[in-house]
């Protein structure tokens, strides 16, 4: 999947078939475009076509290319869309808008006004979205198939929760209220007491106490999406994959990725981050790649929108190379084609290619011939990020922070538990985390690459090396999946303390004696023990060397992500390891690297600059 | 004031970078440092709670700031000089969700950014006099609100419907950022970069000579322009930031800096009426009996409103928006504490 997105709605029909035909030409296999549902929606019913809303003629058009489309049905597209392509009825309507205890709407700033933010909870928003997915893809539906243009249907859209905490305002609207009362009756006795209080937590609720409420909040947004992914399935007779999409808040996302995962296979990143701070974004992309079965970036920027104008292009191919090493398959390149409300674009309106259009060109070409997607990146280590602390950390950040969005404030590189005390071993303070960005900092230094896991999502990698932040206080299902790992004798780590009861119903765990716990987070030195590696000699060069192997085992990529503070020579960061068979790893391809990017045969070199991801692939005789 | 049908036609991303430091980064002269380096120290009871830097993240609180110390002004300035912060601000949990609860009953379905911003705006200053929210630098405090009908009527007054306004920045290589806006029936409706003027070559120091023709173009291509600034970058940074005192008179008389067309409200508002002649008049009467020089060092604009006060005379956006927005400029120029 090698996409870029094209905002029909904004073009003239005549225009789409043009584009098409440019952005094929870069190398792109396929486009993907929102389609709002403002634009869509004609009094009581929708249109699809006509030259408002070219939806089927896209469709044509890329039909008649051979491109495939990828389409985004929300309800939230965004697309820097007044109202985020919601209609005015909705956008505006505070019968199905979020409320604080007073009944007032809950309001998020979404240039140029404000926007009304729907309940997930209201019954009647739930059943106008699904009226709205349900028409979508029921129009899309002849589109589909092996032989139709139509690839997948994306939907969600969880800018809105980014918008806003809902554990500092928890949705008082009515139906919100009526869900808090089931989610209650519903709940193990244990949880009820313990987490769930009568009436949702207020303004003054110490944070413990906003835990359930964190898990209420989720439950919404995933009830929600889950219902739309019904209906889309439905309408669109099972012939299109599904897929979800997760927002750029490095680990703190609203929703956790472990949960959308388990709704659907796909589950996409929307990859907005910042060179200065490149954790955040390879954090995100990290949790999505080890968490998803099938994860791709569905937003990596090219251009920047107005509003929002923090991005160079620098910042963005090392956005979309971060993704890549990550081990993301697939990637949609947001904008294709410039448009309204958006600055930069892989071509301009005019369809003439922009100033840094030829590295992307390169890129996409390289991509393509190396059949780097046909490989499967091969993590050593998996750090797990329980989802349980992720939600204590909102939960205290909440309180201190009030309603602004902790997401956005983690995509910008302000990770909430880092506001937290250290030395605070509750669910709600900053000790686990401690030990979970030592346990990461001592993967990085010694090179291993790695991947992060959402505990509650619908499995664990198999990995020579598991590591774990664990508190007394800590999920049941992660206790017991360390247990059992511990129990057959796989290398696994937890700490900074070992699990002895549930974090929800505060029952104790039988003690898991193999358990391996450490106070302090493991240093590398540990680690190499852990793993049976060599002491290695001298500083770290902090260089990962991840490679990607083809269904048969043989090598088809290579990346390398730099963390260190010096330049290093690229012959031999690439000979001292890759060529190891170092746990999880594989050999090196006879003929050696080259660059992905650099469209001859040399093999790769030249110096790897601190912060530099480079991509490589194997050389081949059979290469053109 | 803004359309919801806002259009961004083909601003540069190149262009936008231009403007986001222009705006962000004053000249190392300034007193205002880098607006993009602050510091939020979010607090619980008015005591510390946890620092972020805009710059780094959240960061340790300082050995020397207990966590059960209040925090006053000079804990604030005491942390913006540590970390060479531009501004700081203390907040705790209590004043957002009281701004986010304001802002809520405020609701507009009709409303634009604007509108909820200056609602903030409002209740950031009450939730300030309750002492739930600190600012340092202090003159952040008396900056003056407007209210959105004020701000409504200065808008009027600078951009008439059916109008463009021009402001173009040019450094050594060419064109920095070239910005163009345009109102219908009272809202903005358009922003457009200069490639939407159908690439108008710009050579370096020559600029100048590319004026009229973008005058032509805008007028063509979106409606006549109403005031237009053209200027070199770093001259516009001087008189934004405040470097020199004159720096506005002698950037016009050395034609760094062009308006074309000349507004009369930005005639007055300048000084450049016959107040601004009064001014010129003076400073060269003082120049013949000036060896050292001072007379250079007087602004003319400040000398002219200086006389319209004098003489009663109001320029009209102050009577639009309530205040002189030259005389807080300048007070923001001077960025200090106290």
């Amino acid at each position: 999947m090698l996409a870029a997105s094209l905002h029909y709605f904004r073009m003239a029909p005549r225009d789409l078939a043009p584009a098409l035909e440019a952005l094929r030409r870069l190398g792109i296999d396929s486009v993907e475009a929102p389609v709002p549902w403002s634009g869509h929606e004609r009094g009581a019913g929708f249109v699809f076509d006509g030259d408002s809303a070219p939806l089927l003629a896209l469709l044509e058009a890329a039909a008649g290319l051979g491109l495939g489309v990828h389409l985004r049905l929300g309800p939230i597209v965004g697309s820097d869309l007044t109202g985020l392509g919601l209609p005015d009825s909705v956008a505006a309507d505070r019968e199905t808008a979020a409320r604080h205890p007073d009944g007032s709407p809950q309001v998020v700033p979404v240039p140029p006004r404000w926007l009304l933010l729907p309940s997930c909870a209201s019954r009647a928003y739930r059943e106008r979205a699904g009226a709205w997915i349900s028409a979508a893809a029921s129009a899309v539906a002849p589109f589909a198939g092996p032989a139709g243009p139509l690839r997948s249907l994306i939907l969600g859209d969880a800018w809105p929760f980014l918008g806003r905490s809902p554990l500092a305002a928890p949705d008082h609207h009515p139906d919100a209220l009526a869900a808090w009362e089931a989610f209650r009756a519903a709940a193990d006795p244990d949880v009820r007491a313990r987490l769930l209080p009568p009436a949702p937590p207020g303004a003054e609720t110490p944070a413990p106490g906003r835990l359930g409420l964190a898990r209420f909040a989720e439950r919404m947004y995933l009830e929600l999406l889950r219902d739309l992914l019904h209906v889309a399935a439905r309408a669109a007779g099972d012939r299109v994959p599904l897929a979800v999409t997760a927002p750029p808040a490095g680990l703190f996302q609203p929703v956790g990725v472990g949960a959308l995962a388990g709704l659907a296979d796909r589950v996409g990143l929307d990859a907005y981050g910042w060179r200065e701070r490149p954790a955040a974004l390879d954090r995100d992309a990290r949790l999505v790649a080890g968490t998803a079965r099938e994860p791709f970036a569905s937003f990596v920027p090219v251009g920047t929108p107005p509003y929002l104008p923090l991005l160079d292009e620098r910042d963005q191919l090392h956005a979309l190379r971060s993704c890549l090493a990550a081990g993301l398959r697939g990637v949609v390149l947001s904008m294709g084609v410039g448009r309204d409300r958006w600055c930069g674009g892989l071509l301009d309106e005019a369809l003439r290619e922009t100033e840094g259009t030829h590295l992307y060109r390169r890129l996409l070409h390289g991509l393509a011939r190396s059949g780097w997607f046909a490989g499967r990146r091969r993590p050593v280590a998996a750090l797990v990020v329980p989802r349980g602390y992720v939600r204590g950390a909102l939960a205290a950040v909440a309180e201190l922070a009030g309603p602004v969005a902790p997401g956005l404030a983690a995509a910008a590189g302000f990770d909430p538990p880092a506001a937290l005390d250290p030395a605070d071993d509750g669910p709600a303070g900053g000790a686990w985390w401690r030990w979970l960005a030592g346990a990461e900092s001592a993967l990085q230094d010694l090179g291993l690459p790695y991947v992060l896991v959402d505990d509650e999502g619908p499995g664990l990698p198999d990995v020579p090396l598991l590591l774990a932040p664990t508190l007394a206080d800590c999920p049941a299902s992660l206790a017991e999946l360390l247990s059992r790992r511990a129990a057959r004798g796989a290398p696994t780590l937890c700490g900074p303390a070992r699990p002895a009861r549930d974090l929800e119903t505060g029952r104790p765990f039988a003690p898991a004696v193999d358990l391996s716990v450490a106070a302090d987070p493991p240093d590398a030195v540990s680690l190499a023990g852990a793993l049976g590696m060599p002491p290695s000699r001298g500083p770290h060069d902090r260089l990962e060397r991840a490679v990607f192997l083809g269904a048969a085992g043989e090598p088809v990529g290579l990346a390398l992500v730099h963390r260190g503070t010096r330049e290093l020579p690229i012959g031999p960061a690439i000979e001292e390891r890759a060529a190891e068979r170092g746990p999880g790893g594989a050999g090196a391809p006879a003929a050696g690297w080259r660059d992905v990017e650099e469209p001859g045969l040399q093999r790769a070199a030249g110096r790897l600059g601190p912060g530099e991801v480079r991509l490589l692939a194997p050389m081949r005789k059979e290469t053109p | 004031m803004i359309a919801p049908e806002l259009r961004f036609v083909r601003v540069g991303p190149a262009e936008l970078s231009a403007l986001v430091r222009f705006v962000a980064q004053p000249p190392a002269e300034s007193r205002v440092g880098d607006v993009r380096h602050g510091l939020v120290l979010l607090t619980r009871d008015g005591r510390p709670a946890a620092l972020a830097d805009l710059r780094r993240g959240f960061v340790p609180l300082p050995a020397w700031l207990a966590r059960d110390a209040a925090v006053d002004r000079e804990v604030l300035r005491r942390l913006r000089r540590e970390h060479g912060a531009t501004w700081a601000v203390a907040v705790g949990g209590a004043a957002l969700r009281r701004l986010d609860a304001a802002l809520s009953r405020a609701f507009d379905p009709s409303g634009d950014l604007l509108d909820g911003l200056l609602r903030l705006a409002h209740e950031a200053r009450e939730a300030r006099r309750a002492g739930e929210l600190l600012f340092s630098p202090a003159l952040l405090d008396d900056v003056p609100i407007p209210a959105a009908a004020q701000v409504r009527s200065a808008f009027d007054l600078v951009l008439p419907d059916d109008r463009t306004a021009l402001f173009y920045a040019f450094g050594p290589q060419g064109l920095s950022f070239g910005l163009v806006a345009e109102k219908r029936r009272g809202r903005l409706v358009c922003v457009a970069g200069h490639e939407a003027l159908g690439g108008i070559a710009v050579r370096g120091a020559q600029w100048r000579a590319a004026v009229p023709r973008i005058l032509r173009e805008t007028a063509l291509r979106f409606a006549p322009p109403a005031v237009g600034v053209f200027g070199d970058e770093a001259a516009l940074r001087r008189i934004v930031f405040g470097t020199e005192p004159a720096a506005l008179p002698r950037a016009l008389a050395t034609r760094e800096v062009i308006l074309d067309p000349l507004p009369p409200w930005l005639a007055v508002l300048l000084g450049l009426d016959t107040a601004a002649k009064a001014a010129g008049t003076a400073r060269s009467l003082l120049r013949r009996f000036d060896p050292l020089g001072l007379a250079e060092r007087l602004d003319p604009a400040r000398l002219a409103r200086d006389l319209q006060q004098r003489l009663g005379v109001e320029h009209p956006l102050a009577r639009a928006l309530g205040f002189d927005p030259f005389a807080v400029l300048v007070r923001l120029q001077q960025w200090r504490d106290g």
